[in-house]
């Protein structure tokens, strides 16, 4: 199984690393997504009919030291992040597939899709796509993109929901009606002493 | 009744933590001081989940802990985060694709 997959990760490995003379290329001529980022590392914050910064100006410092680098060595290192990202992201899908095989591979086939033009083009959100599979990691990709805020509030409920003391749900409309919950067992207790 | 729905002081609390939590993220947004200048519908987004999160915090079951509460509060906050999201996005898209003359 182990085997199978690690053969999945390097024919993606094989032509990421085929293609990426001509990303490089196309990213120079297209102007977009990364030489924005590249430019904003190194201050100057473009603004364009074609491609231009349009993330608040603070967020430019987190690639200032891509700045400092030659374009090829900065887009590697994205074009690498974003990779990792998918690979990480494919690994803890892996749940999804084995219980539910027809939606979790097709996630996985559609997430591989979009991240060959993220990757492809250099662009952040591959590596906010694996910010946002922790929770400070949601709050921080949020800042830079707000609608990844909704993966925040997502892992703020998750945290409640197994923090809590009191798992049961009572299904609508009966309450004493339902699992051997302790808490279940306290109320309907409670009810009979009434 | 150990179920009895009714505003209390520490639904009041919760709703209004949450609230004020996604009301300080979505006037971040608007002031510029996150996110950038393609954010309104996150902002609106924001905003109604700031409105919901208040409501659910307020009208959760007296019975459930202080967790539950802030789970019913932030359940309910992303569920307004998704939908006006996505209809905030549609509304913005198109209302973008007539500033620009499609």
């Amino acid at each position: 199984m182990i085997k199978k997959y690690l053969l999945i990760y390097l024919v993606v490995i094989i032509i990421a690393i085929s293609f990426f003379e001509y990303s490089v290329e196309r990213t120079l001529n297209d102007g977009c997504d990364f030489p924005v980022y590249y430019h904003a590392g190194q201050g100057e914050l473009l603004w364009g009919p074609k491609s231009y910064w349009v993330y608040n100006d603070k967020i430019a410092l987190i690639f200032r030291p891509l700045g400092g680098m030659s374009y090829e060595k900065a887009f590697g290192i994205m074009y690498a992040a974003n990779i990792i990202s998918l690979f990480w992201l494919w690994f803890l899908m892996r749940n999804l597939r084995r219980k539910y095989p027809v939606v979790g591979w097709t996630s996985t086939i559609i997430l591989g899709l979009l991240f060959s033009i993220i990757v492809r083009l250099g662009n952040i959100d591959g590596v906010l796509a694996l910010a946002c599979t922790t929770a400070l990691g949601s709050f921080l990709a949020g800042c830079v993109k707000p609608y990844l805020f909704g993966f925040f509030i997502l892992h703020a409920a998750i945290y409640c929901y197994r923090k809590s003391s009191n798992v049961f749900r009572a299904p609508k409309g009966d309450i004493y009606n339902c699992s051997n919950n302790y808490i279940d067992e306290q109320i309907y207790s409670e009810k009979i002493q009434q | 009744m150990t179920n009895k729905k009714s505003i209390t002081k520490i639904g009041f609390i919760v709703g209004l933590s949450t609230a004020a939590f996604w009301l300080v993220i979505a006037l971040s947004t608007l002031w510029g001081l996150i996110g950038g200048n393609i954010n309104m519908p996150s902002i609106y987004a924001l905003i109604f989940a700031s409105v919901f999160s208040f409501y659910a915090g307020i009208k959760s079951n007296n019975t459930i802990s202080f967790l539950d509460r802030y789970y019913d509060s932030f359940k309910m906050g992303g569920i307004a985060f998704l939908v006006f999201y996505l209809v905030a996005g549609f509304v913005w898209m198109f209302y973008m694709l007539r500033n620009v003359g499609i």
